[in-house]
């Protein structure tokens, strides 16, 4: 049972270890890494409530066959395709992302948190500055959840300085539209300093971990931090079937 | 302190080669980001994209931690010390570094230490430039890495062109590296 304060993962059991789902307002980190079906679980995320999902490794098309390969319902997901918009942007040269990525260090978090992309520089038509179109889309468009999947195609682009400024951002108009938003990132790749940076962002820290004993694979969620919900804390065995991610066993910490 | 390269230097030409002392941490943490890279684009249904992506995001996490310093203008024999220093010596890479004026550099690896050992030699090409770029990037947004010749193909070495303001012809560098990768990957 999902109270009113909290919104549905998507996953009933992911709901149970949570103790009634995630606050409103929260933005979460989910941390993960190769074979831990992390782009899975973000598709799982998407399937309950109004969703803005970000993509920036699949196109929509990707996205979508996935998700109706599990049967999941995918009426209510409004798809941002970075990754096609991306592959468009190299393919027609790099020298327009420069032009932006110049301007863009001229920008001040406080007009970012204000005024979205529209506090931007002007800039040629064609050029594409993806951490504008975050957070514009993130300020302006009211969701259940907002899923960005992943951080680390922002991380390959831009210094890490302009992606905490951006994610602060983000987290702001989340919280003053009451939704979820998730952020994936990828583990071990971005450095400790930048991983515990996020981690302080983030209200909560769930992560995906996969431990191999002997010829087995063991795949474990935990909740790692949770913001006045301390109860909350807790690991969980998971496997992934037809009907996609299963929570197999639950432990508290706390 | 010493260098953390020996300087060669004859009539006009000045030549830095490295000093590679490898620190485990540093080659562990490049060893990780290879195999999470290779993880990923498997994941991703093989996309090399993904591949570059994750290596040009590690390049610039290093860059970010090692060499980062606000108060520099980055000029090429700038930004080249602490390279040398904080990442090439002790990922225990050996490599020159010659042709060196304000804007550019030419480089000759010829050894990337351990690091690449027990991997396919092509993903390994494909990943050290893309975390060459992604340091090379953070300090030069402007500029491009060019891979002139690869050890992969032949060459005794891998020769790379540090350009800190790259004309238009250099700016598909990197979807070429990524084709090569294909088109070779298939025929191998």
């Amino acid at each position: 049972m999902v109270k009113d304060e909290f919104v549905s993962t998507g996953i009933e059991k992911l709901d149970v270890l949570l103790e009634g789902g995630t606050p409103k307002g929260y933005t979460i980190l989910i941390l993960g890494g190769p074979g831990s079906s992390i782009e899975i679980l973000c598709k799982q995320l998407a399937t309950i409530g109004k969703v803005l999902f970000f993509t920036t490794e699949e196109t929509r098309d990707e996205v979508l066959d996935t998700i109706s390969r599990f049967g999941w319902d995918k009426s209510k997901i409004e798809i941002i395709d970075i990754a096609s918009d991306y592959a468009e942007t190299i393919l027609s040269g790099e020298q327009k992302r420069v032009s932006v990525y110049e301007q863009r260090s001229k920008v001040k978090l406080k007009e970012l948190i204000e005024i979205g992309s529209s506090g931007m520089p002007p800039i040629a038509k064609g050029d594409q500055d993806f951490l504008a179109i975050l957070s514009d889309k993130i300020k302006s468009e009211k969701s259940d959840k907002i899923i960005l999947n992943s951080l680390d195609f922002f991380l390959s682009q831009y210094s890490q300085e302009e992606v905490i400024r951006t994610i602060h951002a983000a987290k702001i108009s989340n919280l003053q539209n009451r939704g979820v938003f998730y952020i994936i990132m990828t583990r071990g790749i971005h450095g400790e300093v930048f991983e515990r940076k996020m981690e302080g962002i983030a209200d909560c820290v769930l992560e995906l971990e996969v431990i191999q004993k002997g010829s087995n694979f063991e795949r474990f969620l935990a909740v790692k931090k949770m913001k006045n919900y301390a109860k909350k804390i807790g690991i969980a065995r998971y496997a992934i079937d037809s009907d996609g991610f299963i929570l197999e066993m639950i432990e508290r910490i706390m | 302190m010493g260098n953390p390269f020996k300087k060669i230097e004859s009539g006009d030409k000045k030549v830095w080669i490295t000093q590679p002392k490898e620190i485990e941490k540093i080659l562990k943490r490049k060893e990780i980001a290879l195999k999470i890279a290779k993880g990923k684009m498997i994941d991703n249904g093989g996309k090399i994209e993904t591949a570059m992506q994750t290596a040009e995001a590690f390049g610039r996490g290093l860059f970010e931690e090692l060499l980062k310093d606000e108060s520099i203008e980055w000029t090429m024999d700038k930004w080249l010390e602490p390279v040398i220093k904080n990442i090439f010596n002790p990922m225990g890479t050996g490599a020159t570094f010659t042709n060196i004026s304000n804007d550019k550099a030419k480089s000759y690896i010829f050894s990337y230490g351990q690091s690449n050992e027990e991997t396919d030699d092509r993903i390994a090409t494909l990943f050290n430039y893309g975390f060459l770029r992604g340091i090379f990037r953070s300090a030069f947004p402007n500029g491009e890495l060019i891979l002139e010749n690869s050890m992969v193909d032949g060459a005794q070495m891998d020769e790379f062109i540090f350009k800190a303001n790259a004309v238009e012809s250099d700016r598909l560098e990197r979807e070429k590296i990524k084709n090569d990768y294909i088109s070779k990957k298939i025929l191998s």
